[in-house]
């Protein structure tokens, strides 16, 4: 699957943007992310999963733990893309999102 | 050190692409496309030259126009990957490269390394095995690939270095039903053992017993009380401590320890030690890391080889208990867990709602040893071939009343002719597309 460029470039105004295929797979990767107010670090790596994956319908992984305004459940440390991650248990959102609005909705959990 | 991957089906599709007879040219020549990182090449699909490309020589066996080596070049450079030349010499035994052949490869390799940093290189087959020499730059000459694996059922493994201890011992005559190379074969091959607990401690015991000298154990946690009840060779000495000393102190009592690497972490943390074992047995609790364990091998095309327990308690009063599990094979380029109906979105969907809140899972020591024995079982088999027909059964079923055998759902609802989940030109690391 490839990305609608408009998507990407709004995925753009959050960090640097590639897109790496993995296992047959496309997945957004978002360097130096910007995290939501307050977090730290407030910059850090992300790999958008708009698919299913794990029961969850889409997923954020992060290259390292964020301390936000919210306490998330870290609950996992998979690997993708050749290296591994941090993610959170988060429900809920759909992959019919355009992916800024998931990007967000998955920060959201940390703001 | 490089060592290349190739799935069994792609090979045999090369073979049976190679031996059709040419109008014009002595023997047919393709191009494997490989993909690889850190020394590990995973061969992912196959590319033939065609009829037309081929031209009229008293020289050579094939000779093929600069419209085909330019075809290859752009080959290279839009998959971004290695490419190995492959021919084929026929007949049985271990095939080499004659002068004529090695000459003329070094006038086309090299090439490659303007449109791919490589490695790059090529194989020649026979009926039964395969030789092969790679470039690392566009200079440095070539020199023999150094492990070349047909990743299938059985395993063929070439390896340049001899493998350990293949001196005689007293257990070789129990064995010698698994033929006359079984010993060279089963130190030949590195088992990775993801989880060294409840099933795995059976499945690392007897992989000593049997004597597989390369073996990699993945276990991060400690012993626990809990554990006891199935935890094969700890003691309550053990308790507090990792879980991979019990690993140490059973696997050293049975077989040299020259090549066993012991971890006591997550796979995850030592990706490359996963990804250098020929079979991996994965013994994990839960649905989303069997998951993860099958991606990355079919991701370095290595066979996975799963057991899982489940014991479900009854909801009603007077019912029994039903213990049931299986042991799966996961073969690259045939049915994965999710073909089988092992993995499911509506287990990881359910896991996933249950996090955290899941009372632990009941485990009992034989109900795990069968299902662990019948995993090793499988292992020798892909490792030593011992068997005419390897593998009848990919996946068997500890039943509810204590008998195995094949699933029987498959009758009523048959699985896929094929895997859809997974496809052999998707294996290798991952690659930036678009940056």
């Amino acid at each position: 699957m490839s990305f609608p460029q408009d998507q990407l470039d709004e995925l753009g105004v959050f960090g640097t943007v590639s897109v790496v295929r993995d296992g047959g797979r496309d997945y957004p990767l978002i360097c130096g992310c910007a995290m939501p107010a307050g977090c730290v670090p407030d910059r850090v790596d992300v790999m958008l999963c708009p698919y299913p994956r794990d029961g969850y319908e889409t997923r954020l992984f992060f290259a390292q733990r964020v301390n936000g305004k919210k306490n998330v459940n870290w609950h996992q440390r998979p690997r993708m893309l050749d290296r591994n991650w941090e993610v959170y248990s988060l429900k809920g959102i759909p992959a019919s999102f355009r992916l800024a609005a998931m990007l967000v909705y998955h920060l959201e959990a940390l703001a | 050190m490089t060592h290349l991957r190739i799935p069994a089906p792609l090979l045999s599709r090369v073979r049976a692409d190679l031996r059709r007879r040419h109008a014009i040219a002595w023997e047919r020549v393709g191009f494997l496309v490989c993909r690889g990182d850190g020394g590990l090449l995973v061969a992912t699909s196959y590319v033939p030259l065609e009829d037309s490309e081929y031209e009229e020589s008293a020289g050579v066996g094939a000779q093929y126009s600069n419209a085909a080596i330019t075809r290859m070049l752009r080959l290279a450079r839009a998959e971004q990957a290695s490419l190995f030349n492959v021919h084929d010499h026929g007949e049985t035994g271990m095939p080499a490269f004659s002068a004529v052949d090695l000459h003329s490869l070094k006038g086309l390799v090299p090439g490659f390394f303007a449109m791919h940093p490589g490695p790059h290189g090529a194989l020649v087959l026979s009926g039964d095995a395969v030789a092969g020499v790679e470039w690392r730059s566009a200079v440095s000459g070539f020199q023999p690939l150094d492990r070349i694996t047909e990743v299938g059922a059985p395993l063929h493994i070439w390896e340049q270095r001899p493998p350990p201890n293949t001196q005689a011992d007293p257990r070789d005559g129990r064995q010698g039903f698994l033929g006359p190379h079984a010993r060279e074969r089963l130190g030949a091959a590195r088992v990775g053992l993801v989880g060294y607990s409840g099933g795995g401690s059976h499945v690392g015991q007897q992989l000593a017993h049997v004597m597989v000298p390369r073996l990699t154990v993945f276990e991060p946690q400690d012993v626990e009380d809990s554990n006891l009840n199935r935890l094969v060779g700890a003691t309550h000495d053990d308790v507090g401590q990792p879980k991979v000393g019990v690993a140490r102190r059973v696997l050293a009592g049975l077989m040299p320890m020259d090549e066993v690497h012991i971890l006591p972490a997550r796979w995850q943390e030592h990706a490359e030690a996963l990804r250098a074992c020929d079979v991996i047995v994965g013994c994990v609790d839960s649905a989303h890391e069997r998951d993860e364990i099958e991606r990355e091998c079919r991701k370095w095309v290595i066979p996975y080889v799963d057991i899982g327990l489940g014991i479900t308690l009854p909801a009603i009063d007077g019912e029994d208990p039903l213990v049931a599990g299986q042991m799966a094979v996961s073969l690259p380029g045939e049915h994965c867990l999710r073909c089988f109906r092992i993995i499911t979105e509506a287990e990881l969907a359910r896991e996933a709602d249950d996090y955290g809140d899941r009372a632990p899972a009941p485990q009992v020591v034989w109900s795990n040893a069968v299902l662990a024995s019948i995993a090793v079982g499988v292992v020798v088999e892909l490792i030593t071939g011992w068997r005419r027909k390897a593998l009848p059964h990919r996946i068997l079923r500890l039943r509810g009343d204590g008998t195995v055998g094949p699933p029987e759902e498959y009758r009523s609802a048959p699985l896929p002719a094929r895997c859809t989940h997974y496809q052999m030109e998707d294996a290798g690391p991952a690659v930036v597309r678009r940056g």
